[in-house]
């Protein structure tokens, strides 16, 4: 179960990311695509390898 | 006034910013406080009065369009954009970031994108980390392990928010149901886990802890712990005679668990929220400190606490964590090798290396304009040498751009300079507090118009000269010394 979350997760990390890029490409850079940026974080922290989220000292 | 303080990082960072919470509120007594934390932690808010409003940033809700097949992210990008748009209409007027992630920086940026009301990391306008006050600089400078920091973080948390602490900002939970020990007297709490693996002990070398004790005391033996822990705890249980072991891991609630921690005559542990919790309400620490756990900056605050440093398990001896914990009780004095808890910052005392001193004693002459220390080391001088020489040669290439040459020609060569200085951190660490505190304040330009990041990365070079002729200055003593010494 813990797997296919990381996957899914995974998946959608590289589709936001693209998604990330297309908009500032087009309309440069904004609160929404900021907001998104934001997203792009969090998701990063609950996958392995990028994980940041594990104290505080490790997320500089 | 309003402040919003973000604090996303675990049930131990949570415990450590209640004494700035605290603080807050007697220094700005109309003030209302909301603390942002994830849901998974929110636990850690109970018992702190002094919260006007805890908000939880529910990750698993917004991203529960994402984990499917067909990830929706227009869907989870709508969930995040409603929960900041609930966060920017209470306007706050202030806004801590406690957490320094790339998350909660960005999640400031949205929330304050000038920054004239964030304190800690945030973003500028072309993406790149942003750090406005000189507490948070100095935190991405100098803090984490490895580093020499000796502030503790409930400290830098106070500092990050300008308050001063007072003995009663460290204080337990307020207002909570009282939990009844299931066995009157005395007892030792011990907390078997840790947030990661590496920094607790096996449950085998706990097992042995707890039997070496028992061999000498008679007091019980009180097991703290989340639900996460129970098999640990359930191992060394197997391992013990069960009359004088009370297993509450898994079972007591969070706020239950600070109880019996507070009743405790001593918590022994690694290092963990538990360990935090004992430092809000004064119950004695042994803290096994293992590897790359930083105790100046997370280790225990209570009053006569130890600590027992090690790198691995194997370094830390059942019988000897028994034996201390013996000594602990019977008040005794610190055998050689304990780091103690002391009054004022920093919060530890011991025997150090040298070398570790000197990177100290350099880091508080940067931040804190305290004399400059004699280098113990022959490596320092000659790294002196290299920095003079490439710290004068990006003066020169600055000023030549200033002057006319374009940036384009001689950028790789600046780059060249910055991976000689980068490099030098790395081969003599002595000199790694300076060149964090230079890097960091480079990082520190943001985005300008050519000439404000010329002028201002002159003045950091500038300032790196003036560090580095004390040393020069300091070279020229030392010469002399030598030569009338031979």
């Amino acid at each position: 179960m813990a797997q296919d979350l990381e996957a899914y997760l995974e998946t959608a990390l590289r589709r936001l990311e693209i998604a990330q890029q297309e908009i500032t490409k087009t309309h440069g850079v904004s609160e929404d695509s900021e907001t998104l940026q934001l997203l792009i974080e969090l998701v990063k922290e609950q996958v392995p390898n990028e994980n940041t989220h594990r104290t505080t000292r490790q997320t500089r | 006034m309003r402040i919003l303080i973000v604090q996303l990082a675990r049930l131990g960072d949570i415990y450590q910013s209640w004494p700035t919470v605290r603080a807050l509120k007697r220094q700005h007594p109309g003030c209302r406080i909301t603390l942002l934390t994830r849901n998974t932690f929110e636990a850690a808010t109970r018992g702190l009065s002094q919260l006007d409003k805890v908000i939880v940033l529910s990750t698993k809700d917004i991203m529960a369009p994402l984990v499917s097949d067909q990830a929706d992210i227009v869907a989870a990008f709508g969930k995040l954009k409603e929960f900041v748009e609930g966060l920017k209409a209470e306007n706050y007027d202030l806004i801590l970031n406690f957490s320094f992630s790339p998350a909660s920086s960005w999640l400031c940026r949205v929330l304050d994108p000038d920054a004239r009301r964030t304190r800690g990391y945030t973003r500028t306008s072309d993406g790149y980390l942003a750090i406005p006050d000189d507490m948070s600089a100095y935190f991405y400078a100098q803090v984490g392990p490895g580093k020499p920091n000796r502030f503790h973080l409930a400290e830098i948390f106070g500092t990050l928010a300008g308050v001063d602490f007072e003995p009663s900002d460290w204080a337990g939970p307020e207002g909570l149901e009282s939990f009844q020990m299931p066995r009157s007297g005395p007892y030792i709490a011990m907390h078997i886990g840790a947030s990661e693996n590496h920094k607790s002990l096996s449950p085998s070398k706990w097992a042995s802890v707890i039997n070496h004790f028992k061999k000498t005391s008679l007091l019980p033996v009180a097991l703290v712990g989340g639900a996460g822990e129970r098999a640990i705890a359930e191992s060394i249980m197997g391992s013990v005679s069960g009359d004088q072991v009370m297993n509450f891991v898994g079972l007591a609630t969070l706020t239950e668990s600070f109880q019996v921690i507070a009743g405790a005559a001593l918590l022994v542990g690694c290092d963990s929220a538990p360990m935090h919790m004992a430092s809000l309400t004064g119950t004695r620490c042994l803290n096994l400190s293992l590897g790359r756990t930083n105790f100046w900056e997370t280790g225990p605050r209570s009053k006569g606490s130890w600590i027992l440093r090690g790198a691995t398990e194997e370094d830390m001896a059942s019988d000897r964590i028994a034996s201390l914990m013996k000594l602990m009780l019977e008040k005794a004095r610190a055998p050689v090798g304990i780091i103690q808890t002391q009054e004022g910052t920093p919060s530890y005392s011991g025997l150090f290396p040298k070398e570790v001193e000197f990177q100290w004693k350099f880091t508080q002459a940067i931040y804190q304009g305290t004399p400059f220390p004699e280098p113990v080391s022959e490596g320092f001088w000659q790294a002196l040498d290299q920095l003079v020489e490439v710290n004068q040669f990006l003066i020169e290439q600055l000023e030549a751009i200033k002057g006319g040459v374009a940036l384009e020609s001689l950028a790789d060569l600046m780059n060249r300079g910055e991976e000689v200085i980068g490099a030098i951190s790395k081969i003599v660490p002595a000199w790694a507090p300076a060149i964090a505190w230079y890097q960091t304040e480079k990082l520190r330009i943001g985005p300008g118009d050519q000439a404000t990041v010329l002028n201002r990365t002159i003045e950091i070079q500038g300032l790196m000269a003036k560090l580095l002729e004390v040393y020069q200055d300091m070279k020229a003593v030392h010469q002399e010394q030598t030569a009338e010494a031979t």
